[in-house]
């Protein structure tokens, strides 16, 4: 390699692409994705129609090497994210195609189908129903972004076969982060992933439009309902320490999300452990998601919602 | 014209027709006295196969008679043949003849087999006898020698990761992957001309053989012989020809730059008295 060359930008190499494939899929819901790379990780950001957003932050303890070199300083200077800003650094930001992303990431992984579940199982990430092709991903798989406008290029390395996968980037239209107001927020509940899980699938029975959520100090406590043409459901939960880790919510609350924008935390609700839902005063909501993985620190993803005004209600 | 035979080895038999099967619904059946020949011929793009086996490779007790100098044509529809030789896999004996159904007169080949409960099960294989005239034409290709050989790597492996290739190909290279070779022992696939993604996946370490009487490698510079020499293919041919991996002992590419990619799969374990090898030929698209 000739020295004279400028180091790459970010260049990172990893024996745990299985988990960032398994953290990818959860944001598989749009074919587009942005990626943020800082210091500290990556962070993949999903939208969509502008109203609701995924975040997956993969954290660099999941590499086993991580270099970012700071792009030099450029006047258009993007809003960090409030969760992870550096003063002085800017991170890179660029789109991909996220469909193509997932697809290189198991490239490998269809006769991996084959083999069962070797040793080293994948604890929580087995993930049952979504996934039905295992990765095997023995070797090595390294992530490479020379410079600005660069493609990324991600190499994975399976037992001597080498795959080299090249994925056009293009700027993002910048979108802000969809914000949640932590000095209003109106409920924060923590609870098993599954619980939740189970209470969408529950309502996804009926086609349904729109998602209520209702959450008071006294009873029904926490409820989920949906109502389609076919009639309603309505999920409650009773205010039970096995059953809620965590409940705060000071007075009643009721907002309303389009269901269709839910189903999209659906595999992330599948795969984690453990969900913290808050809403703030403007019934933005939040459900952050710890995705555990054996051995190792856990992830998250946190998706974002908008909720219908108030005043667009359309109830009798 | 008459034709009856036992079959003597269904096990290869089986192998053959379902390494053709992917292919192609039908195939040029050619009899003759002293060797039976497989072919898929599909005008000038598609993929074509040539296997041509010696007569006690497959059967036994062969009796043949035609006034075209004991040569039979036929066209047989592959999925039909391939469910009757399925079933007889547990078969004590299995005559395989020509005749006519009795209700309509049409060509049949006509399997009896004789299960372990001497029961006796026909089924009847409807096939259309081509003329001599119409077979004429169809020639084996004729390449030349190659500008590199390679063992492939398992075929399964090869065909995971072309499957993976073909789902990210997009409108913009319609569904060509690039397939090279080198004389360093090393063989890639790739996807390119779509405009999210390219994909390449290269392997090393694999074999050259050399063809007997031959001086390929012996005068190459190092770097004409690092130099990868690559065909370009229709994808999904190239998938369906992988299939026949679960099959293959072993497998040779020849590339013959630009123009065509010639396969040779072993059915048979090398110096096996019934040798059986499938000949692959898939034509390069240019880009």
């Amino acid at each position: 390699m000739p020295s004279n060359l400028p180091p790459p930008l970010f260049a990172a190499t990893t024996t745990s692409a299985r988990h960032i494939n398994s953290l990818l899929k959860c944001c598989g819901f749009d074919s587009k994705a942005c990626i943020q790379i800082t210091s500290d990780g990556l962070r993949v950001t999903v939208e969509d129609c502008n109203v609701m957003q995924a975040h997956a932050f993969i954290d660099k303890a999941l590499f086993n090497s991580y270099t970012f070199n700071l792009p030099s300083p450029s006047p258009s200077s993007s809003s960090p994210d409030p969760g992870e800003s550096h003063e002085e650094e800017e991170p890179i930001l660029f789109a991909v195609s996220l469909t193509a992303l997932l697809e290189c990431l198991q490239i490998f992984g269809a006769e991996a189908g084959r083999d069962k579940w070797g040793s080293g199982g994948g604890g929580t990430m087995a993930g049952g129903v979504f996934d039905q092709q295992v990765l095997r991903i023995g070797g090595s798989c390294k992530f490479e972004y020379e410079a600005v406008g660069s493609p990324l290029v991600i190499t994975l390395d399976d037992a001597g076969v080498i795959t080299t996968c090249t994925l056009s980037t293009w700027a993002p239209t910048l979108v802000d982060d969809i914000p949640i107001i932590r000095d209003s927020l109106t409920l924060k509940i923590i609870m098993k992933s599954t619980w939740l899980f189970d209470a969408i699938t529950e309502l996804s029975s009926t086609s349904v439009e729109k998602l209520q959520i209702l959450a008071s100090p006294s009873a029904p406590y926490f409820s989920l309902s949906a109502s389609g043409p076919l009639g309603s459901t309505v999920v409650e939960f009773a205010n039970d320490r096995s059953l809620l880790e965590t409940f705060v919510v000071p007075e009643t609350v009721q907002y309303r999300y389009r269901f269709g924008l839910i189903k999209h935390a659906v595999k992330a609700m599948a795969v984690s452990s453990k969900v913290s839902i808050r809403g703030d005063r403007r019934g933005t909501l939040s459900l952050q998601f710890m995705v555990e993985q054996d051995g190792g620190a856990p992830s998250f993803i946190d998706f974002r919602f908008l909720a219908y005004a108030a005043d667009s209600s359309d109830e009798e | 014209m008459r034709f009856k035979t036992s079959v003597r080895n269904i096990s290869t038999f089986i192998k053959l027709t379902s390494c053709l099967t992917p292919i192609s619904k039908t195939c040029w059946l050619r009899l003759s006295e002293d060797e039976v020949r497989f072919v898929i011929h599909r005008g000038d793009h598609g993929t074509q196969v040539w296997a041509t086996v010696s007569i006690g490779t497959l059967f036994d007790e062969y009796r043949i008679t035609s006034a075209n100098s004991n040569i039979i044509n036929l066209e047989v529809p592959l999925s039909l043949l391939h469910r009757a030789l399925r079933s007889c896999s547990a078969a004590v004996d299995a005559v395989l003849r020509l005749t006519k159904r009795a209700s309509d007169g049409v060509p049949i080949l006509c399997l009896t087999i004789t299960t372990s409960i001497s029961t006796l099960v026909t089924q009847e294989i409807p096939v259309r006898v081509l003329s001599a005239a119409s077979v004429e034409g169809l020639r084996e290709p004729e390449i030349g020698e190659a500008d590199a050989n390679i063992c492939l790597p398992p075929l399964t492996q090869v065909r995971a990761i072309a499957e993976r290739m073909m789902k990210l190909s997009s409108a913009g290279n319609d569904g060509k992957l690039i397939l090279a070779a080198n004389w360093k022992g090393e063989f890639l696939m790739r996807l390119e001309g779509g405009e999210m993604v390219k994909v390449e996946s290269r392997w090393r370490d694999l074999q050259n053989p050399v063809t007997e009487d031959s001086d390929q490698q012996q005068d190459l510079s190092d770097e004409e012989a690092s130099r990868f020499k690559q065909v370009r293919v229709d994808g999904r041919e190239w998938v369906r020809l992988l299939k026949v991996g679960v099959l293959a002992r072993k497998c040779v590419a020849c590339f013959v730059e630009g123009r065509a990619l010639v396969v040779y799969v072993w059915l048979t374990e090398e110096g096996d008295r019934d040798e059986t090898v499938l000949t692959y030929y898939m034509a390069s698209y240019s880009a």
